[in-house]
């Protein structure tokens, strides 16, 4: 059919390859041309060359916030990749078994993925609402006033809170099938052993999950490091920028602040692209290293 | 020897019958249930405590807002929806859904056929081109220029177009379905002198249909979620989709929390329909690009 077909394979093919090379590859590469310009976001506003003078900025003006941005970034991700992971395997674990009611509460706990960043982060706005809203009050109870999300001391813990709750489900999910993809003979050769349910989990389980593992992990640190999404709608990276990954930094420079520069902000894009690169290099090593051993 | 394992494992599955995965992995079942109960609450909680707020009197709520509401302010939806617009954001988000979920599945089903059955040269490259933007990241700044260059940014167009552009996943998750069904019937159809076009159109795409809807169902989700993209292209209100909608009156309302808790759910109510409906597919759809990768 291909060699009557003539020239159609390619007129069928070009639509989709023109939108995606237009608005997502050439963007998507462009990002370091960018980089190098004074590029204003205006637009008529001539666009100029200036070198590395945006990574000199970066490094020398922007320095403090630079550091504060990396450190912000790898508590984020650090905390939520960690025990995002730890919990979705436990969880996993126990759900993949016959208590009552397990499906209702796997579903339960996917629900967050389905619903978005807009909607799971305003409804944990309200919950720690100062005026009322039951985490206050609870706190208060406890005989703390706080804010959570208007403190600097605890903003970037409220979000990362939000942030495990809105994705635990879908870590869940991943580890889920690759346990139900672990076959049964394993654990009846552990059971003849006389191994406890814990050794086996330990032993059996988590080697055997190495390659969902391996993608949870590497997808929750590009997420973290890259998504923004539920720290705009919580905090928009404050108080005083407490909150502020590279990524909502790039947003917020480039589209949001009062001064503007989305020039100066693919130069953070690529500084965020080099790190997301780096560490998922490593970590992929890393991990598929493990899982051979294993 | 495979008699002997054969013979063992007759025996073990004898022995114990239904246990099926469990075994050897089951915790206490009491602290098991303590944990399932705990985490329902941890999930149940804050969703239930804003349909809560979103039925309560203002009143009630400055007073005592971790309570049932009493009475029932079933008036906080009309007044949402009213003073929010939503009626603006509803339809701008049903147009988006509509028009990108159907335009990606047909750019995508036409792109993937002949990458799938090798009908351009150098298919092997196209497909690996399409799958870099998996995992490209996304550059927003260029993508600004770029739009703004065209014309079309803060269009409905331009905005229809930046999501057409995300086929990267559509075109992976098609290909390897076409991929899977055997390829005579193209040959017959060749034979036949059938248009390529209508023969994908009509007779691959009914083929490959359960690919195809579980594909729209998480794309149709992504573009009810889209914040970001909304947020940075299209910051004219009558043009935005809802999740943009409900933050913008989050902005105009603060501290009026029964009004934002109704808009809230006004917003989540039909993913929670779709999700009842269609579960067990937007969860293998959602999980399918981590699973296969």
């Amino acid at each position: 059919m291909g060699r009557t077909a003539g020239i159609w394979p390619y007129v069928c093919m070009a639509p989709a390859l023109a939108a995606f090379i237009v608005l997502e590859i050439v963007p998507a590469l462009g990002t370091s041309i960018f980089s190098l310009t004074d590029y204003s976001g205006l637009p008529h506003a001539p666009i100029r060359w200036v070198g590395i003078q945006n990574y000199i900025d970066l490094l020398t003006g922007g320095q403090t916030f630079l550091v504060r941005a990396l450190q912000v970034t790898a508590i984020f991700s650090l905390l939520v990749t960690v025990v995002q992971n730890g919990l979705a395997v436990l969880i996993a674990w126990l759900l993949n078994s016959r208590l009552r009611g397990q499906i209702s509460v796997r579903a339960l706990i996917f629900m967050p993925v389905v619903l978005g960043a807009t909607v799971n982060g305003l409804t944990w706005y309200v919950m720690f609402n100062p005026l009322g809203g039951p985490v206050t009050l609870a706190l208060g109870e406890l005989g703390i006033r706080a804010n959570l999300l208007g403190n600097a001391a605890t903003a970037l813990y409220a979000v990362i809170w939000v942030q495990i709750w809105a994705n635990l489900g879908f870590s869940m999910m991943v580890y889920l099938a690759g346990m139900q993809g672990i076959p049964t003979e394993v654990y009846e050769a552990g059971k003849i052993d006389g191994t406890s349910p814990w050794s086996a989990f330990r032993h059996l389980t988590i080697p055997l999950l190495a390659p969902s593992i391996t993608i949870n992990v590497l997808l929750a640190i590009i997420g973290t490091i890259t998504g923004f999404e539920l720290i705009f709608v919580l905090t928009d990276g404050g108080p005083a920028f407490t909150s502020q990954t590279l990524g909502m930094w790039v947003f917020n420079q480039a589209f949001f602040s009062n001064n503007r520069l989305p020039g100066y902000a693919a130069s953070i894009a690529m500084v965020q692209f080099v790190l997301v690169f780096a560490i998922a290099l490593v970590a992929q090593y890393y991990l598929r290293r493990r899982e051979a051993v294993l | 020897m495979i008699r002997e394992d054969e013979f063992d494992q007759g025996r073990a599955a004898a022995a114990r019958p239904a246990v099926g995965i469990e075994i050897g992995i089951r915790p206490g079942t009491i602290g098991g249930y303590v944990i399932l109960g705990l985490l329902t609450l941890i999930y149940l909680i804050p969703l239930l405590f804003v349909v809560f707020v979103s039925l309560m009197s203002s009143r009630q709520f400055a007073l005592n807002a971790a309570s049932f509401p009493d009475p029932i302010m079933w008036s906080n939806y009309p007044e949402a929806w009213v003073k929010g617009s939503f009626n603006t954001y509803f339809i701008n988000t049903l147009v988006y859904t509509f028009v990108i979920v159907f335009g990606t599945l047909i750019i995508a089903t036409l792109a993937a056929f002949p990458i799938a059955r090798r009908h351009v040269r150098g298919s092997n490259f196209f497909y690996i081109l399409f799958l870099s933007g998996i995992l490209l990241p996304a550059g927003i700044i260029p993508q600004f220029f770029v739009m703004q260059q065209l014309g079309i940014y803060d269009t409905r167009f331009g905005y229809i177009l930046l999501w057409l552009s995300r086929v990267a996943l559509p075109i992976f998750i098609i290909t390897g379905f076409i991929k899977s069904i055997p390829s005579e019937l193209d040959d017959a159809a060749a034979i036949d002198g059938c248009p390529y076009i209508r023969y994908i159109l009509q007779v691959v795409v009914p083929l490959i249909q359960p690919a195809l809807s579980v594909v729209g169902l998480i794309i149709a989700i992504r573009v009810w979620n889209d914040i970001i993209g909304p947020v940075i292209f299209l910051p004219s209100n009558s043009i935005k989709p809802i999740s943009a909608g409900l933050l913008q009156f989050f902005a105009e309302f603060a501290a009026q929390w029964t009004l934002i808790a109704a808009a809230i759910v006004i917003t989540a109510s039909p993913l929670v329909l779709l999700y009842i409906f269609t579960q067990r597919y937007i969860i293998a759809g959602m999980t399918s690009g981590a699973l296969k990768g």
